[in-house]
């Protein structure tokens, strides 16, 4: 005999032993014996060969807690039954462990045991069969089958304590269980069919069981149904309300304290209140009801500490962190009131906060906790955005919610609890929010005095005058109101109400202050002047000849403040794109909504900090290219469909370094640019005569040009080139680039490259004859000394260098720049390999001089673009060094090199002539 | 007719009258409107750039700013002299850009009257005078005033940058 038999006969043993000492009056009794019995079903549920008898015990449990729930004709009887019922099993069980043959029960047995289960075929049918299989599992020798039972359905017998267990773990069942786990479905189905079976349900919870059922067999039916989750989540939620109110009401389930105690947890001391609420709340108005609860607040507090301050303390703690994140989630929600992770956040401190306070019967915090949460949900069902007023008035919650906890964590101390003031407004107007004039505006007026205030603090009225104008306004403004009351002279009321406009004016001022763009560079200028000419006094001969003295200490310590000095305003001019991603934010969902297509908008990098006046500039490509991508570039939801692709287009807007550019990417998926239909327009509009040779780069950059495309022709193309060309010349207004790439039907990428124009890169400075030139670290690959023979050219002109194996070109700088004292022959200058859109490239300079950053200044406007110069920097001797743009220098490279081959015949060409 | 051209020319002479600054490139003095005249400093290391008309010496910084500077000399086809301790950069406002002119000797501030101002004379084809404002004489001394604007015409200096070509600079500076 295996232990599983050795278990079932204890509890055999146990039940047997209950069973004698109950009477059908013994209702404690009756309860233990059902407990019991459901024991015994679990153990012979892991016992394979007395499992079919386990459905047999459950039905005597369900009788037994009939009997208590006084839901039988005939307790006797009933009682009766239970007794026989349980002889036989035990008969059953003994006859099975010694492996002789079993008889079925009596039928009358089974018919007694199905009236008074009040379960109607099921149960007679499945104990009929009961008694079939056991004696079919008993023809078969008893073997140890240790493979562990199929899911047991916790058996809710009825009794309210079993029951809520058995929502437990349902409640356990649905919080972990994924979308489409049909595993997880048939349990939740067999713990309902437990519940159903226990009996004992009101009729509301019996009805909200029925949908349950409804509702699980409908997701079975549909694999992968992400609803079903959640609604069966809140049909539980209302069938334990039905429940609660079921045991709460005094009729069946009172002899048992053990299931009362979870409804009603609350501290002694505290009853009263808790008492008084239920009953006396639907009579008061919800503002004297909130009195009440103040009132009671302090004893409920008191009590509480009396009870456990030890758990007063940790609730304390613990809140004082759910309202310190909920503030940082608020602040989130500030920037942007859609972020549901946030609202979420707030809504779960406010309902943690809530069911620890009711726990504690502090009604006063749970009911701040429940109205706020209240208002969160409506927040979070998207009935109102939580902007303006009612960002505000959540916010006041929270600090609210933070004074009283405070306050408890003072009682904890010993100081008398009192209410935070304003308590009891708050609650008032967060009971209705609307009524009390909060919305999703700002309520800017609430802040400056009131003119009426005013008036009387100049003495230009009095109170009595400004409050019988009020009285009488009647929708007037108080001001006009006052002077028709000829109690103030127009002029004054005048004056208050300037003085008011500058009042609530002040405020606004004093957060940030406005500053000219011109004064800011000035500012930076200077600050970088300042650098330089520390740096001169610093190396002056005397300084440093003045070692340790005080002037050199002083020196030095001025150096710290100059540099510091200058972090601080090389960071006054970046700002992070962040808002100007925003604006493409609501712009996109403005035209999406406009348009009827679905866009989702995807944003990245938006720390990426950038020059303040590049900011602005950038903003007009960007809502050019933004509106193409969704006006033209994403297709509507069918086409999207038809096309295979989700409904929802998806519009990317990216940014990042690189190569010490920033790099504003937008990335659509839509259909992409259409390259036949380009050429066809640029041929039609003379700007090319064919297509030959153009690669789909060049075609692409067709939509750039100038006249290319106007506003309707554009539609009729692929739907791009709204002022592409206002693009592009913005762009390259900033010394940027716009390139585009794209995937007919897969959708296309519009990239800005936008160097830094005040920011600082890292720079290696360059040496060629008495010239100093700075290349961006970024596009340096790496720097060697040639062999002098390691340089072999073609047909004299071309220089090429061997480098890992690969036949670099070679170009020589002092020749693309003209500088004739350079270092000419290969051997004693240096080569340093620059990328030059990922093909490399070896540039002879004479040396390196060294890294440095330099701050990145555009050449002066008088100069125009020079090719080959991305810009200046001021260098230490405060002299100007030319920063080298690597791509065009290389690109002018080449084409000289070309003009170079050309030469000689152009000058055949002059001798001959 | 006539009392209407010289009462024209009358006009055009009073309002060019003003204070000038006036600077010498060897023995000629010239002239620039004091009020486009930002500032005057002394010769500064200037960073030469690449792949700009040979009359564009380079670049300066001038307080955090990167400006360019004119070899006025150069610009008006003058052999080059010796820079000294006279030699001073101008800084200019050409239409809101400011630019550094190279001249040999600051003079004065002059003030100038319209009587005094001669309309430029006619050198036929060979001298471009549409950069020059009109003659201003005083006491035995002419001086030229210049229209700075037209003499760093920007859109000159920048097409000719623009154009980045080796022989385009040849042949600028031949």
């Amino acid at each position: 005999m295996n232990t599983k038999n050795q278990a079932v006969d204890a509890l055999m043993d146990i039940v047997s032993g209950q069973l004698e000492q109950t009477e059908p009056a013994d209702l404690q009794a009756l309860v233990t014996l059902g407990e019991e019995c459901v024991a015994l079903a679990r153990a012979m549920d892991e016992c394979d060969v007395l499992a079919p008898l386990a459905v047999y015990v459950r039905t005597v449990a369900v009788v037994a807690e009939r009997i208590v729930l006084r839901d039988v004709a005939d307790a006797g009887a009933a009682m009766a039954t239970v007794r026989e019922a349980l002889q036989w099993a035990r008969a059953m069980v003994t006859a099975t462990s010694q492996n002789q043959s079993v008889s079925a029960p009596a039928a009358d047995l089974l018919d007694a045991l199905k009236r008074d289960s009040g379960c109607a075929e099921l149960n007679a049918e499945s104990l009929a069969g009961a008694g079939t299989l056991l004696q079919e599992s008993c023809a078969e020798p008893i073997c140890d089958k240790t493979e562990p039972g199929a899911a047991c359905p916790a058996a809710a017998s009825g009794n309210p304590e079993k029951v809520r267990e058995t929502l437990n773990d349902v409640a356990m069942e649905l919080s972990t269980m994924t979308p489409g786990d049909a595993d997880a479905l048939v349990r939740v189905r067999q713990h309902v069919a437990a519940l159903a079976d226990a009996g004992g349900l009101s009729a509301e919870a019996s009805g909200v069981l029925d949908q349950i059922v409804e509702r699980l067999d409908a997701a079975a039916g549909t694999p992968g149904d992400d609803t079903a989750v959640g609604e069966l989540g809140s049909l539980f939620e209302t069938l334990q309300d039905a429940l609660d109110a079921g045991v709460s009401s005094p009729t069946p389930s009172a002899p048992t304290p053990k299931a009362a105690a979870p409804a009603q947890p609350k501290p002694k001391a505290s009853k009263p209140a808790a008492a008084a609420k239920p009953s006396a709340a639907d009579a008061k108005s919800s503002s004297d009801r909130v009195r009440d609860l103040l009132e009671a607040a302090g004893g409920e507090v008191a009590a509480a500490l009396a009870n456990d301050s030890q758990l007063i303390a940790d609730f304390v703690t613990e809140s004082l962190d759910h309202i310190e994140n909920s503030e940082a989630a608020l602040l989130q929600l500030e920037e942007n009131p859609s972020d549901s992770e946030s609202l979420n956040a707030v809504f779960r401190a406010f309902h943690t906060i809530k069911g620890t306070s009711g726990f504690l019967g502090m009604t006063a915090v749970q009911e701040l906790a429940h109205r706020a949460e209240t208002m969160l949900d409506r927040a979070r069902t998207g009935k109102i955005v939580l902007t303006g007023g009612y960002a505000d008035l959540i916010l006041e919650a929270t600090d609210m919610m933070g004074a009283t906890i405070r306050g408890i964590q003072g009682a904890l101390g010993g100081d008398p609890f009192q209410c935070p003031e304003g308590l009891d407004r708050l609650l008032n107007v967060l009971a209705d929010p609307e009524a009390a004039g909060y919305s999703d505006e700002s309520a800017a007026e609430s802040d400056p005095p009131r003119l009426g205030d005013l008036l009387v603090a100049e003495g230009k009225a009095t109170r009595v005058d400004v409050e019988v104008a009020a009285a009488e306004q009647g929708g007037r403004p108080i001001g006009e109101a006052l002077v028709r009351s000829s109690a103030v002279s127009p002029k004054d009321v005048v004056g208050a109400l300037r003085q008011q406009k500058r009042i609530a004016g002040k405020d606004t001022e004093s957060s940030s202050v406005k500053v000219r763009l011109e004064r800011l560079d000035n500012l930076i200028n200077m600050v970088g002047e300042l650098v330089i000419a520390h740096a001169m006094v610093e190396q002056d001969d005397v300084i440093r000849s003045a070692g340790g003295s005080q002037l050199s200490r002083n020196v030095n310590h001025m150096g710290k403040i100059v540099r510091e000095l200058q972090d601080l305003s090389m960071s006054l001019r970046m700002v992070p794109l962040k808002s100007t991603f925003q604006k493409m934010a609501r712009l996109v969902r403005d035209l999406s909504s406009k348009s009827h297509k679905k866009v989702r908008f995807v944003t990245a990098g938006e720390d990426t900090e950038i020059d303040r006046n590049m900011v602005e500039v950038i903003s007009d490509p960007l809502v050019h290219m933004v509106r193409n991508a969704v006006d033209h570039g994403v297709e509507s939801a069918d086409e999207r469909v038809a096309g295979g692709k989700e409904p929802e287009g998806t519009v990317t807007l990216q940014a990042y370094h690189a190569a010490g550019s920033v790099v504003i990417d937008l990335v659509d998926d839509g259909k992409g640019l259409n390259r036949q239909k380009i050429i066809e327009k640029a041929i039609n509009r003379g700007i090319i005569e064919s297509e030959a040779g153009m690669t789909e780069a060049d075609v692409f950059d067709l939509i750039f040009r100038p006249g290319f495309s106007t506003k309707d022709q554009v539609s009729e193309i692929s739907g791009r080139g709204v002022g592409m060309d206002v693009v592009k010349r913005g762009v390259e207004a900033l010394r940027g680039r716009v390139e585009v790439s794209s995937v007919q039907g897969k959708g296309s990428t519009f990239s800005m490259r936008l160097p830094l124009t005040l920011a600082i890169i890292d720079g290696m400075v360059i040496r060629v004859g008495t010239q100093r030139y700075i290349i961006p670290t970024a596009n340096i690959k790496t720097t060697f000394k040639p062999e002098p023979d390691a340089i072999s050219n073609v047909t004299d002109r071309g220089e090429m260098v061997m480098f890992h194996g690969d036949l670099l070109p070679v170009f020589r700088l002092h020749h693309l720049f003209g500088i004739e004292d350079a270092v000419t022959e290969p051997g004693q200058g240096l080569l340093v390999i620059v990328e030059d859109d990922g093909r490399p490239v070896a540039v002879l300079v004479d040396t390196l001089l060294g890294q440095q950053q330099v701050v990145v200044k555009s050449l002066s406007d008088g100069l125009g673009e020079v090719k080959g110069i991305s810009g200046g920097a001021i260098m230490g001797d405060g002299s100007v060094g030319l920063i080298i743009d690597v791509q065009t220098m290389v690109a002018q490279a080449r084409s000289m090199d070309q003009s170079w081959r050309a030469a000689p015949v152009e000058e055949l060409a002059a001798v001959s002539q | 007719m006539a009392s209407e051209q010289s009462a024209a020319v009358a006009d055009l002479a009073a309002a060019r009258a003003g204070k000038y600054l006036t600077f010498f490139l060897g023995d000629q003095e010239y002239g620039v409107e004091i009020l486009k005249v930002r500032e005057i400093i002394g010769m500064v290391r200037i960073t030469p750039v690449p792949r700009t008309p040979a009359f564009v010496e380079g670049v300066i910084n001038l307080r955090g700013k990167v400006i360019p500077v004119i070899d006025l000399r150069q610009k008006f086809d003058m052999a080059s002299v010796e820079r000294n301790e006279e030699t001073c950069i101008i800084v200019v406002d050409v239409q809101g850009i400011e630019m550094g002119i190279i001249v040999d000797k600051v003079s004065e501030v002059q003030d100038i009257v319209g009587d005094d101002i001669e309309e430029t004379p006619d050198f036929g084809q060979t001298v471009d005078t549409d950069f020059i404002l009109g003659i201003a004489k005083s006491e035995g001394q002419v001086t030229v005033l210049l229209d700075i604007c037209r003499v760093l015409s920007t859109e000159q200096i920048a097409t000719v940058a623009g154009l980045g070509d080796k022989q385009a600079d040849d042949g600028e500076s031949a």
